[in-house]
């Protein structure tokens, strides 16, 4: 490695101060190696250094933009590390007693030190991440960064996002109070719809036919043990997938033939994912990067040395450029979690009642589209096929997209701008449509026997309708798979935003349709 | 896929015809065992998770008093049982409280509109989504997909006991599903 003859030399701040403290056996077994300070040094540190041999040496610059990532990704890990801070003090306090968990949420909220403080952060960083992941999945697409090589870590992308759900969702029976009661029992019931095995799955979610104790002990345990640990191996392997599939999408931007430099001594191609010879983004070798470019033609050797001057100078080295954004990242977020929580209050409402259900009865913010989506068609419709069908289909999506071009780039065509616009503002005019109508007039009464019809045949109809004139209309435009799937995408998001809004925020007692000023006290489900 | 897709090494994989010779014959027993073991420790999972009966409160049999304490028409709720005796004409109804729609308890309103020619005025109305039932049990309105659920009922003497561990659905009312008085 080389490592060891890098000569020690303290911190250049040259006081006798720094030097008593660092100048010794203890300081040099814990920090082998001096503050690097010359590019050599700033290389080498990275992969000898353990928490930081996850990074690349060096990092593309379009890829570090703010423009290009805004950070999500980051985001999203420092608040899995927040919420784990934050989960274990509050694991200090709280016991997943019936008898118990709403006088220890309320303790906490009351007499324990800066507990009310943390139990904020705890609740609204789980809220902060729902939201995150949505954004960075956004962030994802119309980038086109899940394209190969990088299409099965947008599917380990979205089991993340499905991860980050069930540990919101877990966590939000914890407190014991009506609200996490009445979301959890209708949640819960929406899966009871699921065909065959529906009611054992909800049985065996809950441990017992209605939420209880059975229930909080399994939320809990789920909560603080399994899901955190799953999630922690698929954020490993999300980040090492980054690594192996050469950075993020933004560190290809050369044209297809200076890619081909990337293979120069592709004899021994075996060894190339370890150990590339050489690398077009630098003087120095990028473990990881670079390897499995499908686009170069095996064993190519064009080499126009003049890209490779322009590669060299859009890279950056690792240290100090992308560990002081992740610094600023972690500082950011985390400024902006405690100033959220200082100012507003986590809710708790009464103590649980099995007795009396709240109304209106709403599950968490994150399903309330699906509770909306509910009161339009069958619940099995609404509640099992529909999510099942669109997760299916966000895994299938970068399977379906085999277009290479433009992958890093935010939208790519400006086609694909307009098109994005245009089903956005297509699906949210239909989407309020819709809802106003079926609040208003209603489809039931009008076609309300068989109830097949209200029920399965109109809802599916309309939708698979007005997928197919979203199709039709942007034909003139002769747009690319990719596309269309932008514009199917864009629809998703839009819906599931819409809905989320409207069955949070307009709807009110017996889930009729209410202005956000009237709606009841207790009609919010944060 | 693509023509221009590149061969990564051992790809596509390339197979042998099967061999059974000792060494082969060891490797697969050995990745039977494998997946065997990840089989039971399913099945274990699974069983030990599994959600145990109740045998006290709710999930358990449930005294509700004397057959004459329900005239007929009458709909009386009982809070632990967490469930609704219906008297009919020809017999008692114990109705789960547990809206089919999505599992709500359904309040009985004795002052709404009656939905069914036993009384004047009294229904089941569901705070969430509105959906109605009559003293049968029998959805009026709202977007419930099936009757309440009832419980079997045994008269012991003149006692009424309600077994709550067995909760059983039905898609329409019959006369059958009475416990007959």
């Amino acid at each position: 490695m080389g490592l060891r003859e890098v000569e020690w030399q303290p911190i250049d701040l040259p006081t006798r101060l720094v030097a008593l403290i660092t100048n010794n056996r203890v300081w040099r077994s814990v920090f082998r190696f001096a503050y690097p300070s010359s590019d050599k040094t700033r290389a080498l540190i990275i992969p000898a250094v353990f928490f930081l041999h996850i990074h690349p040496l060096k990092v593309s610059a379009r890829s570090i933009r703010l423009t290009y990532t805004w950070g999500l990704g980051l985001f999203l890990f420092f608040l899995f590390g927040i919420e784990t801070v934050t989960g274990i003090l509050l694991a200090f306090v709280y016991v997943p007693d019936v008898g118990r968990a709403y006088q220890d949420v309320e303790t906490m909220s009351t007499t324990v030190a800066f507990g009310a403080l943390l139990r904020n952060i705890h609740r609204w960083g789980a809220h902060l991440m729902v939201l995150a992941v949505f954004l960075h999945m956004m962030r994802v697409f119309y980038t086109g960064a899940y394209k190969r090589p990088r299409e099965f870590n947008w599917v380990i992308g979205v089991m993340l996002l499905l991860l980050t759900l069930a540990l919101s969702f877990t966590g939000y029976l914890l407190p014991w109070d009506q609200l996490s009661f009445w979301a959890i029992t209708v949640s819960t019931n929406l899966a009871g719809y699921a065909p065959f095995i529906g009611e054992s799955l909800r049985v065996l979610i809950l441990g017992a036919k209605e939420v209880g104790q059975e229930a909080l002990i399994r939320f809990y345990v789920l909560h603080v043990m399994l899901l955190p640990l799953l999630m922690s191996v698929l954020i490993g392997f999300h980040f090492w997938r980054i690594r192996k599939d050469g950075g993020l999408a933004a560190s290809n931007p050369l044209p297809r033939g200076a890619q081909a430099v990337r293979r120069e001594g592709a004899e021994a191609p075996a060894a190339e994912e370890d150990d590339p010879p050489e690398s077009a983004e630098g003087t120095l070798p990028m473990p990881g990067a670079g390897a499995r470019q499908p686009e170069a033609p095996a064993g190519a050797r064009a080499v126009p040395t003049a890209r490779v001057a322009v590669a060299r100078k859009q890279t950056l080295s690792t240290w100090p450029n992308l560990l002081i954004l992740e610094i600023i990242a972690g500082l950011f977020i985390t400024a902006v979690l405690v100033l959220m929580s200082m100012a507003v209050d986590a809710p708790l409402r009464d103590l649980a009642n099995p007795d009396v259900t709240e109304n209106p009865a709403k599950a968490p913010w994150y399903f309330v589209n699906l509770q909306e989506l509910l009161l339009h068609m069958d619940a099995a419709l609404a509640g099992v096929w529909i999510p099942a069908l669109l997760v299916l289909a966000l895994m299938a999506l970068p399977y379906v997209d085999r277009d290479l071009s433009h992958a890093g780039e935010w939208f790519g065509t400006r086609k694909a701008l307009i098109i994005t616009i245009w089903s956005a503002v297509y699906t949210a005019v239909w989407t309020t449509a819709l809802i106003v109508f079926d609040e208003k007039v209603g489809v039931r009464s009008i076609i309300g026997d068989p109830a097949i019809m209200p029920n399965w045949v109109i809802p599916v109809g309309v939708m698979v309708g007005l997928s197919a004139i979203l199709y039709v209309s942007i034909l003139p435009l002769r747009p690319s798979r990719r596309e269309v799937l932008m514009a199917y995408f864009t629809a998703f998001i839009v819906v599931y935003a819409q809905l989320t809004l409207v069955g949070s925020f307009f709807r009110g007692i017996g889930m009729h349709l209410v202005e956000p000023w009237n709606l009841p006290p207790g009609g919010l489900s944060f | 896929m693509g023509q221009e897709e590149t061969e990564e090494p051992g790809f596509p994989l390339k197979l042998d015809r099967l061999k059974l010779d000792r060494r082969s014959l060891m490797a697969y027993a050995l990745g039977a065992a494998a997946i065997t073991l990840v089989v039971e420790g399913g099945v274990v999972t699974v069983q030990a998770i599994r959600a145990l009966p109740k045998t006290a409160a709710f999930g358990s049999k449930f005294e509700a008093g004397k057959v004459s304490d329900f005239p007929v028409g009458s709909v009386t709720y009982f809070l632990d049982g967490r469930f609704y005796i219906s008297r009919l004409p020809g017999g008692l109804l114990a109705l789960y409280r547990k809206c089919t729609h999505l599992g709500c308890v359904v309040p009985w309103r004795p002052h709404e509109q009656s939905e069914d020619s036993l009384a004047g005025s009294g229904r089941f109305n569901c705070p969430c989504h509105g959906s109605i039932f009559d003293r049968y049990g029998v959805v009026k309105g709202g977007p419930a997909p099936r009757p309440l659920d009832i419980f079997p009922m045994e008269i012991d003497g003149d006692k009424v006991i309600v077994d709550t561990g067995t909760i059983s659905t039905r898609d329409s009312y019959e006369e059958s599903q009475l416990t007959k008085v």
